[in-house]
């Protein structure tokens, strides 16, 4: 009986290899090389890599616009994509560390484990902010130990990750490294431009105070020389008191700081307590591409969060 | 002396484990499960008040659950070694009665360098059916389905040994798992796994298990580390089987935003055939106290868990395990489950239990924290 299902299994296993090996050594000199596949963590980041592959590559993200990164589950159908794919582009300081660890152990594939070629972490190329100095306790809420890993709402940073993007896709396929090199420098050239515009919109707006529901705009407030009044969360991941809402409110009405802004995956609870008890209206805002059906890339994403800040104003 | 080494040991890698995690040292997690237990029965038939006397050697398993104990505290460490092995291992400090054993329950490193297959060796929790290569602290209920108790007894089937997993190039997630461990005896597992999204937040999944006792081993292995008593006067309660089949089905839908979700899980066990030899393993559940182990057992499983808000559960769980000839029921146990996950890191769980054994009711109520310290805990699907 053992012996059976033991020499059925072989047989299984030697079929599926040599159906494996046979697809992976399709393409010869005459017929085009097969395009690499490539994985993102977030739809940002699928975004990103797309403005530097164009039609050239296969890209596909594991988050969908409208989930919140921060929460996936290591669905096998993930195992399966990243078992297909030629690079895996990540987020990193442990954004996606509730899931994509068991992704990429459930992948079977050499190629996107932690270290290999194709593996890359973009917030090895950015500065991070708010990295504790202190030991980290959960008691002050689900911490990110390494740092808020929400640093591509800043175009700057966005540059920087876009650029380790370039370079990694250049050195996967070579015979498209100057096609690359060509879209970054043009999207770096286009962002920035950007970025001064933006700059200008909310200098003109005059709001100079925020107030958010996570950590999410960290690096975009600091990046447009924006303050932060206070966050409507109690602690990350802890949803607000009753308690924690008045004293927002408060605190709010004290420097006057009406600008509230969340993504758009919040619950929208203590949205309506704002409402109801001071009349302040609360932004619903994309901060992942695909999150609202107007943020389709990363340039219209970045202006939508202006526009709101621009709306906060007009109030 | 022993002891008090181990638990130092055990004290100074906690203390390690909740220092500031750093990229390089490995995800080190502390699981801790604190359980209270009330168990009630209506008045014993006359045949079982017999029983009881006639059957006081038999010493661990007449001694009440109730009461207020440690079911487990799991210290977990995880990390790649290089890119080529990752590896893992567990240990667990328990609570039988008045005792505390600990355990290494899980040291095994696994291959990261052959597409599509997975080497492992060391010592493992085999796969069969949804149950038995889980941790205490991602069980869907407070214990373990009465079936794996019976079979496998308090540490589920788990041993030494190899396994190779082979991930299949089909469109759907398909994979074919043969694991060989030495426990208490020498076993054999082939696990084949199933899974296909049907949209995109529901998926269905069939597991077929068969394991098979390769080799009997006369003098049965053991794996405590340390225990203060000797647990092996345990009289044997656990089925000495020789085959086994396992078919499960799950059914699970969840929002894009892990606000609401549900599953649907039935499991279908059969068991034939029966060794020669004693076994030694104690089990887990006050149930099975009045039950005795069978040529063949059968036995049919289902339950459904709705999380209903963010933070809040509702679970309820029916099990049958029919006698060696199919006739009657020899055990049935129903059980529903309330719990509160405040995070990720924190569970409150109230579980309601009526167990009837032959033509006994009795019922139980247990209160179980489950505390998650160190390293993010990962959403498992
Ligand atoms: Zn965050």
């Amino acid at each position: 009986m053992l012996k059976n299902i033991l020499l059925s299994l072989a047989l299984l296993v030697t079929v599926a290899v040599s159906y494996s090996d046979s697809h992976s050594k399709k393409p010869s000199d005459s017929t085009p090389k097969k395009k690499l596949y490539i994985l993102t963590s977030t739809n940002t980041l699928r975004s990103l890599s797309q403005e530097i592959a164009g039609a050239l590559l296969k890209i596909e993200s594991l988050t969908k616009g409208k989930q919140d990164p921060h929460y996936l589950s290591a669905k096998p159908s993930y195992m399966l994509k990243a078992n297909k794919a030629d690079l895996l582009i990540i987020n990193g300081l442990d954004l996606e560390v509730g899931w994509l660890p068991n992704i990429i152990a459930g992948s079977k594939n050499p190629k996107i484990q932690k270290g290999k070629q194709g593996y890359l972490d973009t917030s090895d190329f950015i500065t991070a902010l708010s990295v504790p100095t202190t030991k980290v306790d959960r008691f002050f809420g689900d911490i990110h130990p390494f740092g808020n890993p929400h640093f591509l709402l800043d175009p700057i940073r966005a540059i920087q990750a876009v650029k380790a993007i370039s370079n990694k896709l250049a050195e996967l396929d070579p015979n498209n490294k100057t096609q690359y090199i060509k879209n970054q420098e043009m999207f770096e050239k286009k962002l920035l431009k950007k970025t001064t515009e933006w700059e200008q919109r909310i200098k003109k707006s005059g709001v100079k105070k925020i107030v958010s529901y996570h950590s999410s705009f960290e690096y975009f407030l600091d990046r447009f020389d924006l303050k932060l009044t206070g966050l409507i969360e109690e602690k990350p991941g802890i949803p607000p008191s009753s308690k924690h809402i008045l004293h927002i409110v408060k605190k709010i009405k004290q420097e006057q700081s009406f600008c509230v802004l969340t993504a758009s995956w919040y619950q929208t609870k203590w949205a309506k307590k704002l409402k109801q008890m001071a009349n302040i209206l609360v932004q619903p805002t994309a901060i992942e591409v695909g999150a609202v059906e107007t943020a389709t890339n990363y340039i219209l994403l970045i202006e939508g969060i202006v526009q709101s800040i621009e709306s906060c104003k007009a109030k | 002396m022993k002891l008090l080494n181990s638990l130092i040991l055990f004290l100074l890698t906690v203390n390690y484990a909740l220092a500031v995690p750093t990229k390089t040292n490995p995800d080190i997690s502390l699981n801790i499960l604190l359980l209270g237990q009330k168990s009630f029965q209506d008045k014993p038939s006359e045949k079982e008040s017999h029983k009881g006397s006639a059957h006081s050697h038999e010493g661990h398993q007449h001694q009440s659950t109730d009461g207020v104990s440690v079911q487990e505290v799991e210290l977990y460490f995880k990390s790649n070694i290089d890119p080529y092995w990752t590896g893992n291992i567990s240990l667990g400090l328990a609570q039988h009665g008045s005792h505390f054993d600990l355990d290494l329950e899980t040291a095994y490193i696994d291959s990261l360098f052959i597409p599509n297959f997975t080497l492992r060796a060391g010592k493992f929790y085999t796969f069969f059916g949804r149950h038995n290569d889980l941790h205490s602290h991602y069980y869907p209920f407070i214990d373990p389905p009465l079936i794996n108790q019976k079979l496998f007894g308090f540490h589920g089937l788990n041993g030494v040994g190899a396994s190779i997993a082979y991930l299949s190039p089909l469109p759907w997630y398909s994979e074919a798992v043969i694991q060989t461990i030495k426990e208490e005896h020498y076993r054999g597992i082939l696990f084949l796994k199933n899974l296909w999204d049907l949209t995109d937040q529901s998926t269905l999944e069939l597991d077929l298990t068969y394991a098979r006792t390769i080799k009997e081993l006369s003098k049965p292995n053991s794996f405590s580390l340390v225990s203060i008593n000797n647990i092996t006067n345990y009289i044997n309660q656990i089925d000495l089987w020789k085959d086994l089949y396992n078919l499960s089905l799950t059914w699970k839908w969840q929002d894009g935003n892990n606000i609401n979700s549900a599953v649907w899980t039935t499991e279908l066990v059969y068991s034939n055939g029966k060794l020669s030899k004693q076994s030694t393993k104690p089990p887990r559940g006050l149930a099975l106290k009045n039950l005795k182990p069978t040529k063949n057992a059968a036995s049919l499983n289902s339950y459904i868990q709705f999380q209903l808000l963010k933070n809040w559960w509702l679970q309820g769980r029916a099990e049958v395990i029919l006698d060696s000839k199919w006739k009657q029921i020899e055990l049935q146990k129903y059980s529903t489950l309330l719990a509160w996950t405040a995070t990720e890191y924190s569970a409150v769980r109230l579980q309601y239990d009526m167990i009837k054994i032959n033509a006994d009711w009795s019922y139980a109520i247990a209160l179980q924290t489950n505390m998650s310290l160190g390293a993010h805990p990962a959403h498992l699907y």
